[in-house]
């Protein structure tokens, strides 16, 4: 019965294996909406689009930022690349805010050297982040 | 005599503060070595993934018929050639052996990308057509790197102007073993990612040719970075035996200067002692 009711997800990044466990249920921003992968699924290879995707296991929920990337399900087997994946509890806000803050800075000097759509991409990184965090954030003043 | 005692003594600390400084930055790159290995291990599952996915996808997809700018091969003889090098010295012969790949691309519809400062000056000493330069850094490189040389890369491919991108770095053998490596990245070579056709258990969303489009970015990117790391590695791999060996031929030295300082002193007091003695009977 184990089997039955969860299956294998992992979620690679550049940076190493960001998740990788036994789950029940999982929500992944697919290109076209997102989708609800519970044990079983059908066979499917998709792009995926930034936003979170939310993980249940062991009545706990995870959440986890990502910047699109590839989907794979294969046999109880989900896989996830992405560019960028993290850990809604690694974000630290104020980094975040931070990091959105001269993001914001930059793009108003519109220094010459300096790339505008990498500033572009991480400003949308940033604010993503913050997103996912406050949400965590929440949650956990109802909680307590 | 006592002049030259002095300097003597001043030589043997020259020595053995060089001989600290060596040991100091030979465990510097010791450190930074591990590091990198890890970024290597960390980027792996991810790279193997890629890689995998892509395969899969040429599975359902006839690459013959598709198109794809990063795997046609264009008519211009322009090519864009990615170097990489370390933004310092005292990394022995790393750097020189590099140059000596450098100077073969001698070749006026060659536009250069040079990573690292050193290849950036010979470069341009050389008059080579320069359109990028960036920093390498003293930390593993970035992500954020591939992205930037990316964003440099891709105007050109995508109208047409450039369709062979190679890069040259020197690649990690093995601690003591560090080779120039030039290897094409562009177009991707079709054979690399073919497979045999079948019919796949999957459903593509949204279609298999819009999922390899996806990939085929990525796979470059990969590819990218496994070359950024592995020419990161190398760089601290070759710093480190320099270190080592520039540590052991300053406390060589400093060894040799000792014994010159003891004799010399020695001759000193027999002399004086001699001088006694004799004066004693006059």
């Amino acid at each position: 019965m184990e089997n039955k009711s969860k299956f294998h997800l992992e979620i690679v990044s550049p940076e190493g294996v960001i998740f990788q466990d036994q789950v029940q249920e999982a929500v992944i921003p697919a290109y076209d909406g997102e989708i609800t992968v519970l044990p079983n699924h059908t066979p499917l290879l998709s792009r995926l689009k930034e936003g979170e995707i939310i993980i249940k296991y062991e009545k706990e929920e995870l959440l986890i930022a990502i910047t699109g990337g590839f989907l794979e399900i294969n046999n109880n087997n989900v896989y996830i690349s992405s560019d960028y994946a993290v850990k809604a509890k690694d974000i630290e806000i104020a980094k975040a805010q931070q990091a959105k803050k001269r993001a914001e800075e930059l793009l108003r000097e519109k220094a010459e050297n300096v790339d505008l759509t990498l500033i572009e991409k991480d400003l949308q990184r940033s604010i993503l982040e913050l997103k996912v965090a406050e949400k965590i954030r929440k949650k956990q003043r109802i909680i307590q | 005599m006592a002049e030259s005692l002095q300097l003597l003594k001043r030589r043997i600390k020259t020595a053995k503060n060089i001989a600290q400084i060596g040991k100091a930055m030979e465990m510097i790159s010791a450190s930074k070595i591990k590091r990198a290995q890890k970024a290597v291990e960390n980027n792996k599952p991810y790279a193997i993934r890629i890689t995998d996915l892509t395969k899969t996808a040429t599975e359902a997809v006839d690459l013959g018929s598709f198109n794809h700018p990063y795997l046609k091969t264009g008519q211009s003889n322009k090519k864009i050639v990615i170097m990489i090098s370390p933004d310092r010295g005292l990394c022995g012969s790393l750097n020189t052996n590099l140059f000596k790949k450098v100077i073969e691309y001698e070749d006026k519809d060659l536009l250069v990308i040079t990573v690292g400062k050193k290849v950036e000056r010979f470069a341009n000493r050389i008059k080579l057509n320069i359109i990028a330069s960036f920093p390498m850094g003293n930390t593993v490189p970035s992500l954020s790197l591939v992205y930037q040389l990316t964003q440099i890369v891709n105007p050109y491919i995508l109208n047409g102007e450039v369709s062979d991108v190679s890069i040259l770095f020197a690649e990690f053998k093995s601690i003591f073993q560090q080779t120039p490596q030039s290897y094409r990245l562009l177009p991707i070579n079709r054979s690399e990612i073919d497979s045999e056709k079948k019919d796949l258990p999957y459903k593509a969303e949204p279609s298999w040719e819009k999922i390899l489009s996806e990939l085929l970015p990525h796979y470059f990117e990969v590819r990218l970075y496994n070359a950024l790391i592995n020419a990161y590695t190398s760089e601290q791999a070759a710093r480190m035996v320099a270190m080592q060996s520039a540590k052991n031929n300053a406390l060589d030295v400093a060894d040799f200067l000792t014994l010159s300082y003891n004799k010399f002193r020695q001759e000193r007091i027999t002399n004086e002692l001699l001088d006694l003695s004799n004066g004693r009977f006059v």
